[in-house]
């Protein structure tokens, strides 16, 4: 039975592909596929337009950016001096504070009711 | 290396012309196998009026992914990969739009029957005509994917070998699918008769 409904299925789909005939193409199907062949390149191309023109201004500005970063502030005191130049001053401005600060200590020792800015009660 | 294998309708030589962008080339092509590709649709989807749109849009797809074939021999396999892929994003979309395909199926009959009774065709016209209707409704009765597998197999009689390529799968699982395809075929059938 099963065997039979087999052949059956074979007969018909062998009848099926003999009665299939074949389709008539319309004229404009190739107009239409090239038609729509260049709608979607020029989309691409409009695309890649636009992302080219984002990366040039990208590009642009982030070496518009580095320049600015990159070029020295002019009559900034900052960049008149080394590193090591600045650290040194830095040292010896710390240094005179401190021998300054010592040696009004020393006086405040010797006279204790000396006042700070050197003027006597009345 | 041969020009060309059995049964293809174009040489490696025109194919490789239209892998490197010669539009007269490609143009030819499309020439040699739109015909077999439209009937293939037509058997696929069972909708005459959009069989046209959907080979355009395989033929579309085959322009913009040419240069992805590794080799001409291949050729062929691959169109029909991008035909099934077609037709499966056709009866996709019909789906989303709730669109009963046996309901249109139906009421396409009619108007083809309509058309053939109009046209006084003879008798092997009607018979053929039968044969279309009840294979149609056997295959519409069935998943998407039993009926372009059958479709595939059955009827545009591509081989186990052809199909390999196609769905990417080894012989016994497309051997398996085929026969639980036939099968629920089959009971459908037998579904129907009762």
């Amino acid at each position: 039975m099963n065997e039979s409904n087999e052949e059956r299925l074979d007969g018909l789909f062998r009848a099926y592909r003999i009665a299939c005939e074949p389709r008539e193409v319309s004229a404009n199907f190739m107009p239409e596929l090239w038609q729509k062949i260049e709608k979607v390149q020029n989309a691409t191309f409009s695309f890649r337009r636009i992302a080219k023109s984002f990366v040039t201004a990208a590009a642009a500005l982030s070496m518009v950016l580095g320049a600015i970063g990159f070029v020295p502030t002019r009559n900034s005191p900052a960049y008149n001096v080394t590193y090591v130049e600045a650290l040194a001053a830095h040292n010896d401005a710390l240094a005179a504070h401190s021998l300054s600060d010592s040696a009004e200590y020393v006086l405040d020792l010797i006279h204790p009711d000396t006042p700070d800015d050197g003027s006597e009660d009345i | 290396m041969p020009a060309t294998i059995d049964g293809m309708l174009v040489d490696f030589e025109l194919i490789k012309r239209a892998q490197k962008g010669d539009s007269a080339a490609f143009n030819d092509v499309v020439l040699a196998y739109r015909k077999r590709i439209l009937g293939t649709i037509a058997r696929l989807i069972a909708r005459p009026d959009d069989v046209e749109d959907v080979g355009q849009e395989v033929f579309l797809r085959l322009y913009f992914s040419l240069d992805q074939l590794r080799s001409p021999e291949v050729f062929e396999p691959w169109l029909y990969r991008l035909t099934v892929n077609a037709a499966y994003d056709y009866l996709r979309k019909q789906r989303r739009r709730q669109e009963s395909r046996m309901a249109d199926l139906s009421e396409q009959q009619v108007v083809v029957a309509d058309a053939v009774a109009g046209r006084k065709s003879d008798q092997e016209d009607r018979r053929r005509q039968q044969v279309r209707e009840t294979v149609d409704e056997l295959l519409g009765s069935v998943s998407e994917e039993d009926r372009i597998l059958l479709t595939l197999k059955e009827v545009e009689g591509l081989s186990l070998k052809e199909l390999e390529l196609i769905y990417h799968l080894n012989e016994n699982a497309l051997k398996v699918r085929l026969f639980r395809a036939r099968q629920r075929v089959l009971k459908s059938c037998g579904e129907n008769k009762k």
